[in-house]
């Protein structure tokens, strides 16, 4: 199983090298958009090289789903907690509720109130990680079977301890799916949070789309599609080591 | 004779005295530190930054009232009596009406002083009062009998809407920007729900074939998921930007130009690529919750069932009309469900690429600055989706069989 | 060792312990019984306080718990459930060395210790690396057993431990846990629904009914002097043949008449004037069958005469109890049956008289 498990490993390894590369190398991208659409003048975004652009996006995604684990794994711990079981259900409630709203909504609502750029993208983008992840922290510390907490707690572990010993190492593939879930997502808000100007792989999209440069959006499009598939598969890859 | 050492807490009501209500407590104190933050916020125009006034600039007794209800609320929150949520629910409406109320008198005063083109909104302390009033009902609402029960839940909302068909709201500023477009909004509308329930409609009924075809055959069950969760985790922009490329080298442009194109979104600058490509990616992103749920739904069917019915003498085909579906149905229907909310938003997205809808405010707002118009967009789609999630869950529940363990949607 | 004194335990308008009080005995075996709701696993766990005691007392090696900090009184306590609990994240040699490792012991002697007490619950070594989802039923059990005990804490609390495997594993896991306890001499409180496991295990039980103490003896009292209905109807209307499965064969094996394979029909007609069989035995003193003096004729040579049997098949060995005899007795019509050693040789015969005797003293009370 282990070995199996290295396999994927060694492979989306190689992949993300290759991607990397790829990406680095502007030329091969000016060739290659010029090759299929000799029509347009400019094909590479002037704004910043591709490599940037991924890496801009990579930014934003990283430090919004940072700050959403730092949050919203604690607090899914805390609701599960006997000082704060009493707030279980409207948590439970408002992320339930807020997971219906388009992202898309919830980004744009964040402009009134922070202006335009990066730091409403990303406050947007925490916000709405944070479903997910919230989610599945308090599923997943549910699922831990009440006969292994009666052990835990008879051998005479403190309920810090029973926590960080038991609880979380078996809740832990659960809550990586859910932060899997909320990065996935995360990267396709902020594609659109190249509207609002937080720059990104969505910013040659919105450009090309606007100055109706077709080379442009699939200078965007093409990367942010397989950049959301590679790490879709790495951090799936994740999860499959805490299955017991 | 025992005497109780520690105050261990049994069953039924009598006991709740003593227990302060922490989310109770939490609204409260929420509600009394959302009256310093800006109240109401007053432009000159609807592009324009806007001073932020707090309550006591906008009216002084309100700031003597809901000083009041909020300190009224924490007492009841911390020292209980009896029917104690009772109570608070009806403080927390009160709240709710008081602020929806005063803020639509407010706004149409301070309006009065000022030009034809100012506009008023609503600011964070406005907001996070009814936050905190829906905390408090959140609360109050789960310990108050069945009567009270509903009373408390609705009367905020039901408020709310009745305010607004009566055009009380009408000073506010995202129902100025509603004002000056009626009939585009109204347009907007109508497309961006075909768009979304037709991408669903159709998505569906691909979808529950191959759902099927990879629940009865192996070997199309790993071809089927590998693309279907692939194109998941695509980002919808990108999709619509992957599928505009080839479709406009098919030469779609024309038949965009033609049904989609509006003067105002040349103004935006984007061409009408229009709503085929959109169409297209949107009924890609309902093939996988439809095909996964249809294909749990017959995995999961105990087998124990379909062997009974076999050898009752049905056929295949009225095993499948008579024991599958009527069991498979709520499964699939959620499945529908996630889909539909999930299309509302990638609609909304889709105007960025000339297909209309909701998101055309979105963008133009985004493009002009004009919050106002943000608001128009972006609220309209939450409450589409909320109001599709909610239509949704109601048809599960019809479809469930009675006699199925009734679990939550 | 252990006492419990007037301890009681109200939820809502249930009393679930009433007014309990029991001493335990270093080195004892305390088994808690009764029917359902009768209290025992609530009693037993206020003992490592995983539930608290509306009042009452209790004391463990004279310190009064409710004093300690209850993690550090379950950390001196051995603790194993019905479901055993192993984490299925851990290797087998992590579940053990849980309890060392939160007692801060170095990796060298947390090492020695899985090795020890994998050989004391008779499994090889290479356990410790295995995952709980590769043990089957039996083994989990006894890795609970061994976890419990890897602190070595004096006392071990168990509730229905044996409870969930099939009747022959925990045939082996109650004789296995007879054995540890002949070495170690922990204290031991154990919860079961079994009466025959109770009367197997114990030194004594306490039979609970409705939250209270109904009787608290050695398993030959409660069996022969049962203090009142409930008792009497509860362990049964064959109290007799439970009470067999506590004795041991040791106490009543008689002499019995044997002659060597290659002895002459004359020492056989000699050997024994009255008896009706007579055991054959080879040169070592294996048992290998039975002569029938009613047909014998001065002419008829012993491997003629000779009944052969296999010693394993109709002896029992001196480990056994006299109700294993009466079983051998009864599954082959005889009205005795040959002991033998470890070696097959034989060493003397119980009879039916003789386990009349010891269950007649039972059943005239």
């Amino acid at each position: 199983m282990g070995h199996h498990r290295t396999t994927n490993w060694v492979l989306l390894g190689i992949l993300v090298v290759i991607f990397i590369a790829l990406m680095a190398s502007t030329e091969l991208w000016a060739v290659t958009l010029r090759f299929l659409f000799p029509e347009e003048t400019q094909v590479i975004h002037p704004r910043a090289s591709p490599l940037a652009l991924l890496l801009e996006h990579l930014a934003l995604v990283a430090i919004s789903s940072t700050i959403t684990i730092l949050v919203g794994v604690p607090l899914g711990i805390w609701v599960t907690r006997p000082s704060g079981r009493d707030f279980l259900p409207i948590v439970s409630d408002l992320t339930s509720f807020g997971q219906t709203f388009p992202p898309i909504a919830v980004l744009a609502l964040a402009v009134p109130i922070l202006g335009f750029g990066v730091v409403p993208t990303v406050f947007a983008l925490f916000l709405y990680g944070l479903m997910p992840v919230v989610r599945n922290t308090i599923a997943g510390l549910n699922a831990v079977p009440h006969h292994l907490l009666d052990a835990a707690y008879g051998m005479g572990m403190s309920r810090f301890q029973a926590l960080l010993r038991v609880e979380l190492p078996l809740s832990m593939r659960v809550i990586l799916a859910g932060i899997r879930i909320s990065v996935i997502i995360n990267i396709g808000t902020a594609m659109i949070g190249a509207a609002i100007g937080a720059g990104g792989l969505g910013s040659p999209i919105v450009a090309g789309l606007v100055l109706d440069n077709l080379a442009y959006v699939i200078e965007g499009a093409l990367p942010a599609a397989i950049l959301a598939v590679l790490v879709d598969r790495l951090l799936a890859n994740v999860e499959n080591s805490f299955a017991y | 004779m025992f005497t109780v050492r520690k105050t261990e807490r049994p069953s039924g009501s009598g006991n709740q005295r003593l227990v302060p209500d922490n989310v109770a407590t939490a609204g409260s104190v929420i509600g009394l530190l959302s009256l310093p933050l800006g109240w109401l916020t007053l432009k000159s125009s609807r592009v324009a930054a806007g001073t932020s006034l707090r309550l006591w600039e906008v009216e002084w007794g309100l700031v003597a009232l809901f000083v009041g209800l909020w300190s009224a609320c924490l007492v009841l929150s911390v020292i209980a009596i009896r029917r104690r949520a009772v109570l608070l629910g009806i403080l927390a409406n009160i709240v709710i009406v008081l602020a929806l109320v005063s803020a639509s008198i407010e706004a149409s005063r301070l309006l009065a002083a000022e030009s034809l083109t100012a506009r008023v909104a609503p600011g964070a302390g406005f907001w996070l009062t009814l936050f905190a009033a829906y905390v408090l009902v959140f609360a109050a609402r789960q310990k108050a009998s069945p009567v009270w029960k509903h009373l408390i839940s609705w009367t905020g909302l039901a408020t709310f809407f009745g305010l607004l068909f009566l055009g009380w709201f009408d000073s506010i500023s995202v129902m100025q920007e509603y004002l000056g477009q009626e009939e585009r909004f109204a347009q907007e509308l109508i497309k961006h729900v075909y768009l979304f329930a037709g991408s669903v409609a159709i998505g569906t009924l691909m979808g529950i074939p191959l759902g099927v075809w990879a629940a009865r055959s192996r070997s199309a069950e790993k071809p089927i998921f590998f693309i279907a969760n692939i194109t998941q985790t695509i980002p919808s922009l990108a999709l619509f930007g992957l599928l505009i490329a080839p479709l406009s080298a098919l030469s779609f442009a024309p038949l965009s130009a033609l049904s989609f194109a509006f003067p105002t979104l040349r103004e935006l600058g984007i061409r009408g690529v229009g709503a085929a490509p959109a169409m297209i990616a949107l009924i890609i992103y309902t093939l996988l919750p439809v095909i996964q749920n249809t294909y749990v739904s017959l995995r999961n069917l105990d087998p124990a069932v379909i062997d009974a019915g076999r050898g009752m003498g049905m056929s295949r085909m009225q095993v499948f009309r008579r024991i599958e579906v009527p069991l498979a149905t709520p499964i699939v229907l959620e499945g529908v469900r996630i889909a539909s909310v999930q299309s509302v938003g990638l609609t909304a997205v889709a105007a960025l690429i000339g297909a209309g809808g909701l998101g055309a405010f979105v963008f133009q707002g985004l493009g002009q600055a004009a919050p106002d118009l943000i608001i128009l967009g972006a609220i309209p789609i939450i409450v589409l989706a909320l109001v599709v999630d909610a239509l949704m869950r109601v048809v599960i529940r019809i479809s469930r069989p009675r006699g199925l363990a009734g679990g939550g949607a | 060792m252990i006492r419990l004194e007037h301890v009681t335990k109200v939820y809502g308008e249930t009393t679930a312990v009433n007014d309990f009080s029991l001493e335990v005995a270093k080195g004892e075996v305390c088994v808690l019984i009764g029917p359902s709701g009768c209290g025992k696993t609530t009693t037993l766990r206020m003992i490592n306080r995983l539930i608290e005691p509306a009042s009452g007392k209790i004391y463990v090696e004279s310190k009064d718990t409710s004093q300690l900090k209850p993690e550090r009184l379950r950390l001196s306590i051995g603790y194993a459930i019905q479901s055993v609990g192993l984490f299925p994240h851990l290797t087998v040699a992590q579940n053990i060395a849980t309890v060392p490792d939160l007692l801060r012991w170095e990796k060298p002697r947390i090492g020695r210790r899985i090795e020890e007490l994998l050989a004391l619950v008779g499994l090889p070594g290479e356990y410790a690396r295995k995952y709980p989802k590769e043990l089957s039923g039996g083994e989990a059990q006894r890795i609970g057993v061994a976890r419990a005990l890897a602190a070595d804490p004096p006392i071990l609390l168990m509730d229905e431990p044996f409870g969930a495997v099939d009747p022959l594993t925990r045939e082996r896991l109650q004789a296995q846990f007879v054995r540890i306890q002949q070495e170690l001499k922990k204290t031991v409180i154990l919860v079961t629904h079994d009466l025959d496991e109770a009367i197997r295990l114990a030194d004594r039980i306490a039979i609970m009914a409705a939250g209270k103490l109904v009787q608290y003896d050695a398993p030959e009292t409660i069996l022969s002097k049962p203090i009142n209905k409930f008792v009497h109807d509860f362990v049964g209307t064959d109290r007799a043949l439970k009470r067999l499965s506590r004795i041991s064969v040791k106490g009543y094996i008689r002499q019995s008449p044997s002659v060597n394979i290659y002895a002459s029909m004359a020492e056989v007609l000699a050997a024994c004037e009255k008896c009706r069989w007579i055991w054959v035995v080879e040169n070592d003193g294996e048992l290998v069958g039975w002569i029938d003096r009613a047909i014998l004729l001065p002419e008829t040579t012993i491997k003629e005469a000779i009944v052969a049997v296999r010693a394993e098949e109709i002896a029992v060995t001196t480990g056994a109890t006299l109700r294993e005899a009466l079983s051998r007795m009864l599954g082959q019509g005889f009205r005795s049956v040959p002991v033998v050693d470890d070696r097959m040789r034989l060493i003397g015969e119980i009879t039916l008289r003789d386990i009349e005797a010891v269950t007649a003293e039972t059943e005239s009370t």
